[in-house]
């Protein structure tokens, strides 16, 4: 028997060369260009080189294109100009030659445009702040979402957190370019952003191109307090320092006089503070609470809420159901139809609500371990479990009562939530007029300090002692958006995941296995190193789990 | 069918991270053990066979085991063939001999110490499992929660778990509270550790004279020395700083029942123009409270645990009856007892949560089957990736092996980001079947996941 032919792996049939590489080169060009510029034509682009490479012939012009789907009229028009701007360069040559051929073709510049940002646009702002603060001895080299934008914002036009009426793109969409072109890298989870090299180099010729524009009128230009008040209406959470801030609310004209130090106080967090009486205490009702279900119970929530002339806001929280935030109080400026924004920070209190039914649910489904993950990991040091329902409420269920009883109990003795059980939504209303109405009290007389979560960290300690609240809160913002669900995953994340995936593998041993392999090229790598089948089943036994010769057989397996 | 790891079994479980820790430690120590000498060398090799002799089944000290053992263990190999010593070699034979001892038996010591150690951390892993956790367990109970009718259903239910009960006189009034009996040692209860959660029962009469302070306090100004709520549980926090409070009230229900029907029988006697009937009626009442208590409402009641839980953290149970009561002990010495083994499981140092689709994790047998169910699962561990696109990807790679060789086999690196990129995915059946790509952004997420070294590279694309 004459030997089998050893086992090809992929594509058993040749590719065929492609029929006509200029249209589909000149589509593909048009398609990236539109991505940069992040139009949604791109698609329309992709569609046609979709179909173009699914067409064997060799195409003529484009008129003939025209019979392919998705080419219409547009592509075709631009197409034919290119190709008859193609003849006019190149005599009329034999199109669909090979595929190899470069360079030709009308409309296409031999190198691209160099990207450069416009003075004081998102990338612009971005580029030049994280240059800055690597010129600073001993700086960690990367800086994190919210003290970029923080620190970036002065030295742009649009906001970076406020979309403009109309759009809902703000100047941090401009760092996915930055990202896309290599200039700017994001890694880590939560997110750290950092120069590339060519960030590096353009960045400094941005500097120095900034530099001699300052240098020729012999001022400071971008400190004018002119521009300041504008910026203020803008975006008046983005401001680094609190001077005007305070001088509008407290109605004094002192510190409008103030000399403006550099806005960029890269090094300091310069805290961001509220004074008692700038801001009111504000209930948050998650969204879901008030909508969906056939429960006009969910709306009678919302009426007892108003019937107590509670003050609350309806909004879509990540995590949690219901929380309190301070807001700044602030008056509508003449002239402009939306208020400003005032700012808010997040109280430390935070309520998961629970009806009997809800909760038998989510423990079946698995939902309720997850939750209360994701609470202890929100920023908010005090979770609250309300449990609403009767015994009766609870008898007949998938699950029997004691299993619910216990769980509650679980949730108060070792996840540590602050447990209150109520009877039925009216009390949980009852129970949420009494809490903002006390909270408003205990936070009479409070100033409150803005604090970054990324920054500086979570608080272990509780510092409170006897009556006085904690008054060192983080942004509403960052802490919703710090509670997304499926945040950016990295490769050590997907990779943990991958590894539990085989039975006998839980989160203790991945991270054991994650602590010498930090990725699977790292591991499969050392697979390949070893010499032989034993060796490679050895490889994982300092772990020591017979599992894991299994572990190693995946790793190795071709079927 | 799954064939489980049997040599694990012979020695005791130990968790993995103490086990590595225990490694480190060894490591270090037979490095310092080495002697300096001349003959350590030969010491080594003695103390091998030391540990062949009294340890038949396998103990992990790879440095010592590599070195091969082609001499016997006596100590002088020599002695018959030799030609006479003289008095200093046999003195420095000698003296070389006794160290030879002393090095062994501190290798013997230092092994049985690190066997009981290693036991020792089994045993006490064990003892946090579920099963074993709460066997454990000494609840003390004070004994003025048993004078009523109810104390006889707390013993006995707290007995049916299978802990131990106390009844002792407890430093927090009408408290109940827990220890965990350490495994190891030998004391009797010198070997508890008492465990920080308290659950204390408050009467009827105390809290409502307690929430009754407090309104005083609040509404009217009134600042006399008597506690409230609030203060009065600080103040027991202050005295016992290490302790989690919790409180339980039973049958509050009643005191408003009776305060209801006090109410309307008064408002009847108004209307009707009857003379009151003096002290008597108030003493008539049905649940026996001695005395008259102070009249609250219930949303007074409301208010001054919500003053409670902003100043001190403590939340307060409302229990129908004593059975109630008693179900919540055992539920309760049930959560503290397998508290520690919940709170370990989740120190992953992960930041995500594995959903109970993926907690399970897929079983494989020795043949491998399965392997494919795994690799499938691990495609589905990206965001937004459906059983579908898995599928479609699974079906061109059957193994991440194939899917390593043909990015080794791509010669562009765009070549590779794409590799994936024009996987057809089949969904739908027949006319209502649509094609769809696996496209660009999964297929670079792929190519990244497996071939960056990085492992805080972000994956996806979005800002």
């Amino acid at each position: 028997m004459p030997d089998p032919e050893p086992v090809r792996f992929g594509r058993k049939r040749a590719l065929p060369s492609c029929p006509n590489p200029l249209f589909l080169q000149w589509l593909t060009e048009l398609r990236d260009e539109a991505k940069e510029k992040g139009l949604k034509i791109q698609y329309t682009y992709q569609k046609a080189i979709n179909s173009l490479n699914k067409y064997p012939l060799p195409l003529k012009n484009a008129k003939e294109a025209k019979i392919l789907q998705n080419f219409g009229d547009g592509i075709c028009k631009i197409l034919d100009e290119k190709l008859q701007r193609y003849y006019r360069e190149n005599g009329k040559k034999q199109m669909g030659v090979e595929g190899k051929e470069k360079g030709g073709g009308g409309g296409t510049k031999r190198k691209k445009r160099e990207y450069v940002p416009q003075k004081r646009s998102g990338g612009y702002a971005v580029l030049l702040t994280l240059y800055r603060q690597a010129q600073i001895p001993g700086s960690k080299g990367y800086m994190l979402k919210m003290e970029l934008q923080t620190e970036a914002q002065s030295l742009c036009d649009k906001s970076f957190t406020v979309p403009d009426l109309g759009s809902k793109y703000t100047a941090w969409s401009s760092v996915s370019t930055l990202i896309q072109k290599n200039l700017l890298i994001k890694t880590h989870n939560p997110a750290r952003y950092s120069l590339t090299d060519e960030g590096l180099a353009l960045a400094e010729r941005l500097e120095s191109v900034e530099r001699d524009v300052k240098n020729i009128p012999g001022e400071d230009i971008s400190e004018g307090d002119g521009r300041e008040e504008e910026e203020e209406e803008r975006s008046l959470s983005q401001r680094a320092t609190c001077a005007i801030q305070l001088s509008r609310d407290a109605g004094e004209g002192s510190l409008q006089g103030k000399p403006q130090s550099t806005l960029t106080s890269i090094r300091k967090p310069n805290r961001e503070s509220l004074l008692p009486g700038a801001y009111e205490i504000l209930l948050c009702v998650d969204f879901i609470e008030t909508t969906g279900g056939s429960h006009h119970r969910k709306q009678e929530l919302v009426k007892e809420l108003q019937r107590n002339g509670v003050a609350f806001d309806v909004r879509k929280l990540n995590v949690g159901d219901f929380l309190w935030v301070a807001r700044e109080k602030v008056t509508p400026v003449p002239g402009q139809l939306r208020a400003p924004v005032g700012r808010e920070l997040v109280l430390d209190y935070i309520i998961e609500r629970k009806r009997m039914d809800d909760l038998c649910g989510s423990i079946i489904d698995g939902r309720f371990r997850e939750q209360k993950f994701r609470l202890k990991r929100c920023g908010l040091r005090k979770p609250i479990y309300l449990v609403e329902g009767s015994s009766s409420s609870a008898a007949h269920l998938s699950l029997p009562e004691s299993t619910l009883q216990q769980a509650i109990v679980n949730t108060q003795v070792v996840d540590g939530f602050f447990v209150k059980r109520v009877q039925d939504v009216r009390e949980s209303a009852a129970y949420l007029t009494v809490m903002t109405r006390y909270l408003t009290k205990l936070y009479q007389n409070r100033t409150l300090f803005c604090r970054s979560r990324e920054l500086e960290g979570d608080i272990s300690s509780n510092e409170e002692e006897g009556g006085i609240p904690f008054c060192s809160l983080i942004s509403f913002a960052e802490f919703n958006h710090g509670a997304v669900k499926n945040k950016c995953q990295t490769v050590r994340e997907v990779f943990a995941r991958q590894l539990m995936q085989i039975s006998g593998l839980s989160g203790d041993k991945a991270a054991a296995i994650l602590g010498q392999y930090s990725s699977p090229h790292s591991l499969l790598a050392a697979y390949e190193k070893c010499g032989s089948e034993a060796e490679k089943e050895k490889l994982l036994s300092c772990i020591r789990y017979g599992k894991l010769k299994r572990l190693a057989a995946y790793f190795i397996i071709t079927d | 069918m799954m064939i489980s790891s049997d040599s694990e079994d012979e020695l005791p479980y130990v968790p993995l991270a103490q086990r590595l820790k225990l490694r480190q430690d060894r490591a270090v120590l037979t490095e310092r053990n080495a002697p300096n000498e001349a003959g350590s060398e030969s010491e080594r090799l003695l103390s091998l066979h030391q540990e062949r002799r009294t340890t038949p089944t396998k103990v992990d000290n790879p440095p010592l085991r590599a070195f091969s053992t082609s001499e016997s263990g006596d100590p002088s190999p020599t002695r018959t063939k030799a030609p006479k010593r003289t008095a200093e070699e046999i003195q420095a034979s000698r003296e070389e001999a006794l160290k030879r001892r002393q090095a062994r038996e501190r290798q013997q010591q230092e092994q049985e110490r690190q066997r009981a150690e290693r036991k020792a951390l089994a045993e006490a892993a064990k003892a946090l499992r579920p099963e074993e956790c709460i066997k454990h367990m000494v609840v003390a109970v004070d004994p003025a929660l048993l004078q009523l009718e109810g104390g006889g259903t707390l013993l006995a239910a707290v007995q049916a778990l299978g802990c131990s009960c106390s009844i002792e006189k407890q430093e927090l009034p009408r408290s109940v509270t827990w220890a965990r009996r350490a495994p190891t040692t030998q004391l009797g209860d010198a070997g508890c550790v008492p465990e920080p959660h308290v659950v204390m029962q408050m009467t009827v009469e105390d809290f409502i004279t307690l929430i009754h302070n407090y309104i005083q306090v609040e509404r009217h100004g009134r600042s006399d020395c008597s506690p409230t709520l609030t203060s009065w549980v600080q103040g027991q926090q202050r005295r016992h700083p290490a302790k989690t409070l919790s409180l339980a009230v039973i049958d509050l229900e009643n005191y408003f029942r009776a305060q209801k029907s006090n109410s309307q029988k008064r408002f009847r006697e108004a209307v009707a123009g009857e003379e009151p009937r003096g002290g008597k009626e108030k003493k008539k009442h049905k649940s026996g409270h001695t005395g008259k208590l102070p009249e609250v409402s219930r949303v007074e009641v409301e208010e001054a645990m919500v003053h409670l839980q902003l100043h001190t953290g403590v939340s307060v149970h409302f229990l129908s009856t004593w059975k109630e009561f008693s179900d919540h002990i055992t539920m309760t010495t049930k959560a503290v007892a397998e508290a520690p083994f919940k709170r370990e499981r989740e120190q992953t140092g992960f930041s995500f949560y594995l959903e109970s689709e993926w907690a399970g994790g897929q079983r494989v047998d020795r043949a491998g089957k399965g392997l494919l169910q795994v690799w499938k699962r691990q495609i589905q561990q990206f965001n937004r990736v459906s059983p579908d696109v898995a599928a479609a990807i699974l079906a061109a790679y059957p193994s991440p092996q194939l899917l390593r060789k043909a990015y080794s086999q791509c010669k562009t690196e765009n070549q590779k980001l794409a590799l994936l990129a024009d996987l057809l995915i089949r969904r739908g059946e027949g006319i209502t079947s649509t094609t769809r790509r696996v496209g660009p952004e999964l297929s670079k997420r792929l190519y990244l996941l497996m071939n960056s070294c990085d492992p805080e590279q972000i994956l996806d694309a979005a800002v």
